[in-house]
């Protein structure tokens, strides 16, 4: 187990470097010209082409990416083109936002969709189940845009309970958290309720009940310990749709975290903190998925890696 | 409403701009003057949270004479503090007063500096660190003399020696501030034009400008010169966005990129002390939920106010909204060396073929002035011209002349925003009325901004739907009309040229008095509009919205000016 981890993280370097060529292409490819940008909408010829090669963007490609590279590795993520300061100023204040956030989201979904997944499987076919599967409908299929707007139009302006945006204490984290998690609450339910159903109906578990077993140990402890591993993998997978979701919630709630950063630096071309931003992102999966793999063998132990 | 009486509600416009909130206004987004007029993409991030206009629900925004389109019922209201909160849509980026480049960070440091003089809400210049200025015949030589006793917040003086040292950080191509263009013009590389090429204390208060030739724009640009106590301007370890070091009304306290600037009121302010102690500048994105903050009190004002909430406003009953004309104006440019664009009376028979009225109404559900010259009304120098009223047959016998009975194909580009998306399909069924087919072919603003900067024998620019917003004439039609400015070097998108206009332009510059400049840029602009260049769609309003319980905001040239405003605490 401890020699798979490590190989693992190994692995991970060379996917990194890939991802980093990648990205790099991507974004120096895409129509669009970052000294334009910088230089202002009325720059004439002179001004873009004086600020080009300030920023260094005369250059060749590859002895930009060698520079850029070079830099991660000693730890200078780059600077922004829009006001020079750092990337890692950037990501400072905003980093520990949207992890909050994509924590608060998270927390809730999963539990509010396993438990509704559960009490539906349970219940099939009676009125709890259908009132669980109408909650991950409606979960599903409201744009978190939409129902972000449609929170704080009833909880903000008619109600008052709560701010329409910014994060100045926690209640702020409670309709954002909402907006974002309501979509993974939904498809969590969803699965969870379709493999309790597969396990409930496996021999193991009519064995259980056949020895006598009280029913919750049953469904807590057989049946719910096999369907944990398909939770855990959509899970992983939807914190990765979290980041693209949270660029929509945190514009909703005027939230300054990196989502909204992201989406700002590729409207303005600001290659460095987008390349800094896409790599951080999917440096961040990998760990996710990593973290995945390992809780299977840690919640089964008939998981066993090679 | 027919005509007549548009063309009246039209003119009460011009009223209203010397009245209420000032009125007279470019985009805070893009603001005054010098290099600082936007172009496309930038100010047109419209998140409407619903497709409004097309919609028969929405209702039509018309402005009583003093500009007000909703007022509010309950004037009772108290602020919860002596703080105003400002709701803007887009980023604070900047806070160093000579290297800003948006019109929100500009905002700000309008209150935190003091400029040697303003603009006010009529874009006339008004004395602000200067009490008086003079300009020799030759219209070479500036002379300022400055108000006595102003300190900077640090204790420096502001005298004749700090603007000088202001002038030389400026200019010094090791700092490479973004304001550094109100004195020097780059060409290339290696060329550069200096506007003004010598500043000099003449003594303690009197400050003396030299320029090698006559420059139009210069007051103008002389605005947006904000002064740094001479203790830091020299000084690259000072750091703008944790401190503030100018005269101004308010000085910094916090600035948190992404998420708000909070000023608070400078105690030792020379001039009438502003009531409001602090004063937050918020980001926004989000339309919708600008309003639910203005609902809520958490946002005392919004800018730009959505044009499909106006119930919302309205129902609220303790908000005022009101509409302001705007230097922005909207075209469509047509390259006038692409075939069928390229003969006179087809670019003349598209416009005869566009509603300009039913583009303001589906478009900014009214909040909008049909464009009746280059320039927008309120920009000084702006001159009426005959409009194109709305004549298919005319149109269609002007395409037969030209040999184009049976009308053509043609791309047109713009951004890919809804607003921006949902105006190329306008002009698309427009002129489907005369047999001409438009391919929309929405992009991201950057790689318009990209497809754009082509050069003339590169370029694949058909028409571009796009917009402008400069308060000064000179700069407005240079930009984009003259022939120097011709893409890769400007914005002169629709390859035009004319040399008649090109020297108008000149001599407008060199004019020494304001009357004359006019009178050049007037002809500019009787030159201009029959060839048709663009296609001339509008110039929409301004849009503003706030609580009741604040009174005496203004719009001015540098953004939104509550300075002298009070709240009802």
């Amino acid at each position: 187990m401890g020699k798979y981890v490590v190989k693992r993280i190994l692995s991970m370097i060379p996917l990194l470097f890939v991802i980093s060529i990648i990205i790099f292409m991507f974004i120096h490819l895409i129509p669009g010209d970052a000294a334009r940008q910088v230089a202002g909408a009325t720059a004439t010829a002179g001004e873009v082409e004086a600020v080009r090669k300030q920023l260094g963007l005369d250059q060749p490609l590859v002895p930009q990416y060698i520079q850029w590279v070079t830099g991660i590795l000693q730890g200078d993520l780059g600077v922004s083109y829009t006001n020079n300061t750092t990337v890692a100023e950037l990501f400072a204040p905003r980093l520990p936002i949207t992890i909050y956030l994509t924590i608060c989201s998270i927390t809730w979904s999963v539990l509010f969709g396993i438990i509704i997944g559960v009490v539906a499987a349970i219940n099939r076919g009676r009125a709890l189940d259908l009132i669980g599967m109408l909650i991950a409908i409606a979960g599903i299929s409201l744009p978190n845009f939409w129902l972000g707007l449609q929170l704080m139009q009833i909880f903000s302006v008619n109600l008052g309970i709560f701010p329409t945006g910014g994060l100045e204490d926690w209640r702020g984290y409670i309709l954002p958290s909402v907006a974002m998690g309501a979509g993974i609450m939904a498809i969590l339910a969803r699965v969870t309720r379709s493999s309790m159903i597969e396990n409930l109906g496996k021999d193991y578990i009519r064995t259980a009940r056949a020895k006598g077993l009280p029913e919750p140990r049953v469904i807590m402890v057989h049946a719910f310990k096999n369907s944990s591993i398909d939770i855990i993998t959509v899970t992983a997978l939807q914190i990765g749709a979290l980041i693209a979701g949270s660029v929509v919630v945190e514009t909703v709630f005027s939230i300054p975290g990196l989502g909204r950063l992201l989406v700002d630096s590729i409207g303005f071309r600001d290659y460095e903190v987008v390349q800094a931003l896409i790599l951080f992102f999917s440096f961040e999966y990998m760990v996710i998925n990593l973290l995945a793999d390992v809780l299977y063998a840690v919640i089964n132990p008939r998981v066993r890696y090679e | 409403m027919d005509k007549e009486s548009k063309n009246m509600a039209r003119s009460e416009h011009n009223v209203t701009r010397r009245g209420f909130v000032g009125a007279a206004a470019a985009t805070a987004a893009t603001v005054a003057g010098l290099g600082l007029a936007g172009c496309g993409g930038g100010g047109e991030t419209t998140t409407d949270s619903g497709s409004a206009s097309t919609d028969s629900n929405v209702e039509i925004i018309e402005a009583d004479e003093e500009g007000f389109v909703v007022r509010a019922e309950k004037t009772d209201g108290k602020a919860p503090k002596n703080e105003c909160i400002l709701a803007f849509e887009g980023e604070f980026q900047e806070m160093h007063p000579m290297d800003w480049s948006d019109g929100n960070s500009g905002n700000v440091v309008y209150y935190i500096y003091d400029s040697l003089y303003d603009l006010d809400e009529n874009y006339e210049p008004v004395p602000r660190a200067a009490e008086s200025y003079e300009v020799s015949d030759d219209a070479c030589t500036y002379t300022f003399h400055l108000r006595e006793g102003i300190t900077f917040t640090d204790g420096a003086a502001l005298n004749a020696d700090a603007v000088v040292s202001n002038y030389q950080a400026a200019i010094d191509p090791a700092n490479n501030w973004r304001r550094r263009r109100t004195f020097i013009e780059t060409i290339d590389e290696t060329t550069e034009i200096p506007r003004v090429d010598s500043c000099t204390a003449v003594d303690e208060l009197t400050v003396q400008f030299h320029l090698p030739e006559p420059y139009a724009p210069f007051m103008n640009s002389m605005t947006q010169f904000y002064l740094i106590s001479p203790n830091v301007v020299n000084d690259s370890s000072f750091d703008y966005s944790k401190q503030s070091a100018g005269s101004g009304p308010y000085m910094l306290e916090e600035y948190a990129q992404g998420d708000h600037v909070s000023i608070v009121r400078n105690e030792d302010y020379w001039g009438e002390a502003p009531s409001i102690d602090r004063i937050d500048f918020r980001v926004v994105p989000e339309a919708g939920s600008r309003i639910a903050a203005l609902q809520t009190g958490e946002a005392t004002a919004i800018y730009p106010m959505p044009t499909d909430q106006v119930a919302t406003v309205r129902s609220a009953g303790d908000i005022n909204m009101v509409s302001i004309p705007s230097t922005t104006m909207r075209y469509v440019t047509l390259n006038t060396n692409y075939e069928p664009l390229s003969d006179v009376r087809v670019r003349q028979a598209l416009n005869y073929a566009f509603d300009q009225e039913e583009y303001c109404r589906v478009m900014y559900s009214g909040a909008a002035t049909p464009a009746t010259s280059v320039l927008p009304e309120i920009v000084p120098g702006y001159k009426a011209q005959t409009p194109y009223e709305v004549d298919l047959d005319k149109a269609k016998s002007l395409l037969e002349e030209a040999g184009y009975a049976d009308g053509f194909e043609v791309d047109i580009i713009g951004d890919n925003s809804t607003q921006e998306t949902k105006g190329m399909t306008f002009v698309m069924q427009q002129l489907e009325n005369i047999g001409v087919t438009v391919n929309v072919k929405p992009n991201e603003a950057a790689t318009n901004a990209e497809l754009a900067a082509a050069p003339e024998d590169e370029t694949t620019l058909h028409m571009w739907y796009v917009n402008w917003a400069q308060s000064d004439a000179d700069g407005f039609m240079r930009s984009l009309l003259s022939t120097a400015m011709i893409p890769p070097t400007g914005y002169n998108t629709a390859f035009w040229k004319n040399e008649e206009f090109d020297s108008e332009l000149e001599a407008g510059n060199a004019a020494p008095t304001e009357d004359e400049q006019n009178q050049h840029y007037g002809t500019c602009q009787d030159i201009v509009w029959p060839e048709c260049p663009w296609l001339y769609l509008a110039s929409d309003n301004t849009l503003l919205s706030y609580k009741a319980y604040l009174n005496g905001i203004k719009y001015v040239p540098q953004g939104i000016d509550v300075i002298h405003a009070t709240l009802n605490v």
